[in-house]
């Protein structure tokens, strides 16, 4: 068995691409949430969303390049190239062939679908573009990871919709420990923000018309984000022997599945990850300083959310500091936990808890210390990041202080 | 612009070069096609002329099957000037038919 730590991380958010002006905005609360510019929003009730503003393919790729991939793959190839340069890793033989790589993502190539649909049924196309399932496929991600940067060992995709991403980053820890492989690249990315996407949504009847609140007693519902993040992970020893900077050591990983409703969470099925995630790490719940929380802002996940950390902290759960990132990032599906969990190790590394954003009220079914709009500094010596997806499936990953 | 012109725009477009250097004897292989280029090239071609092209990729040579001289036969392709002239048949046999 091998510790685990997070030597690199890159992100593609809607507050930013740099990693210093991703974490600043989650500690000062400014929203990444906006107008809805990436598609007509005439047809739609809902006209706002976490958009990563400015991305340039052109900035990233050569035209070639670029042509290949979806939106989301060409975020999680950015991120991961952002991961491995702030890590200061060298990808050479033999790491090449021994790194594994695992990028999350709930649907893949949102655009490609929507654009693919509308030719076939809307504009009665005849054949479609041959690059349409290259394009769509959910391992793209990977794959696109995996061909910039020539990475030739154990790589594959995870589709857990919103707890795609910190299932990969689970899944690349465990094997790491295990000694499978000595260095991991893993994370998620999605671009969902299409019309037929945002239309799929809407009919879920979640999606808040104004801003994302979570835990306050006036949310509204979430607002559907986009982008990605990727985290270098590798064995302490090799970290202290290449001299590499430590954010964090990752502890546990724990999963679950409700078996109940679809789109219900349910309580006893997050403590139940919690609970593995804590096992995972030898921990017990009293080690917890701080919980970066799934916080989707719609009232139900909020309060089940509340329910399953009372389940597994019982009276202390009043007392441990817990924030949502979604209220800055919005919702980007299966990127949201491992940008999540880069704001948790984040969190470990600057010992500062970021706030909850947009929080206007308490709600008596959320008491928990949601570090209002607020960040604080605060000794955190654990950390934990949740994940509740839709389907009921659960995962949850526990840090610590490097 | 005739099909001529307008084919060799299609091909340097997907592989980014100058439609100007194309010449009837360049090969695919040697302007760096890959599969994955052959097959967008051939859509492209389907999508301007409303065609349909049955490709068939072998290895190191490319091919469609086509009626030729009378009959359906497989009628290979790997030099610019072999598309033209495939192109341009398969665009007369639809104007024929």
């Amino acid at each position: 068995m091998h510790r685990v730590v997070v030597t690199g991380i890159g992100v593609v958010s809607p507050v930013g691409l740099r990693l210093e002006d991703f974490w600043s905005a989650l500690v000062e609360a400014r929203s990444g949430i906006g107008p809805l510019t990436l598609v007509p929003t005439d047809r739609l009730n809902v006209h706002i969303a976490a958009e990563v503003k400015n991305f340039d393919p052109a900035a990233h790729f050569i035209d070639k390049q670029a042509h290949l991939m979806d939106r989301f793959a060409q975020f999680a190839v950015v991120a991961a190239r952002s991961a491995v340069g702030d890590a200061q890793l060298e990808i050479s033989d033999p790491l090449a062939v021994e790194m594994a790589t695992a990028v999350g993502s709930g649907m893949g190539g949102g655009s490609t679908i929507d654009d693919s649909l509308l030719k076939i049924y809307g504009q009665g196309a005849s054949r479609l573009h041959p690059l349409t399932i290259p394009r769509l496929m959910v391992n793209a991600g990977a794959s696109h990871v995996s061909m910039d940067l020539g990475l030739k060992g154990p790589t594959w995709a995870v589709a857990t919709a919103c707890a795609s991403g910190t299932h990969a980053i689970g899944q690349a820890f465990h094997m790491v420990r295990s000694g499978q492989a000595p260095v991991a690249l893993a994370g998620g990315a999605e671009a969902c923000l299409t019309l037929g996407g945002m239309k799929g949504w809407e009919a879920l009847r979640v999606l808040s018309q104004d801003t994302c609140r979570p835990f306050s007693k006036t949310r509204s519902g979430m607002v559907l984000g986009e982008g990605a993040a990727m985290l270098v992970l590798e064995t302490r020893e090799q970290a202290f022997s290449r001299g590499a900077r430590i954010y964090a050591e990752v502890l546990g990983f724990g999963m679950s599945a409700d078996a109940g409703e679809l789109t219900a969470a349910d309580p006893d099925g997050g403590a139940r990850a919690i609970r593995a995630a804590l096992k995972d790490a030898s921990l017990s719940a009293g080690s917890i300083d701080y919980i970066n929380a799934h916080g989707t802002g719609t009232d139900m996940n909020d309060r089940t959310e509340a329910q399953a950390i009372y389940s597994v902290f019982g009276n202390r759960a009043a007392h441990v500091p817990v924030s949502s990132s979604k209220g800055v990032l919005g919702h980007s599906l299966g990127g949201s936990g491992a940008l999540e969990f880069a704001a948790t190790v984040l969190a470990l590394h600057t010992q500062t808890i970021p706030p909850t954003a947009n929080f206007e009220a308490p709600d008596p079914a959320c008491a928990l210390d949601c570090v209002p709009n607020v960040a604080r500094r605060a000794p955190i010596g654990v950390a934990m990041s949740n994940s509740f997806a839709f389907g009921g499936l659960n995962a949850v990953l526990v840090a610590g202080r490097a | 612009m005739d099909v001529a012109d307008e084919i060799k725009g299609i091909i340097g477009k997907i592989l980014k070069i100058d439609p100007e250097a194309l010449k009837a004897d360049s090969r695919l292989s040697e302007l760096e096609a890959d599969s994955l280029d052959l097959i967008e090239i051939v859509y492209s071609f389907e999508e301007r002329f409303d065609i349909t092209m049955e490709l068939e990729a072998r290895e190191s040579s490319f091919a469609v099957k086509m009626k030729y001289g009378g009959r359906v036969q497989r009628v290979e392709f790997n030099t610019v000037g072999e598309i033209i002239d495939v192109v341009q048949q398969i665009v007369d046999q639809k104007v024929v038919g």
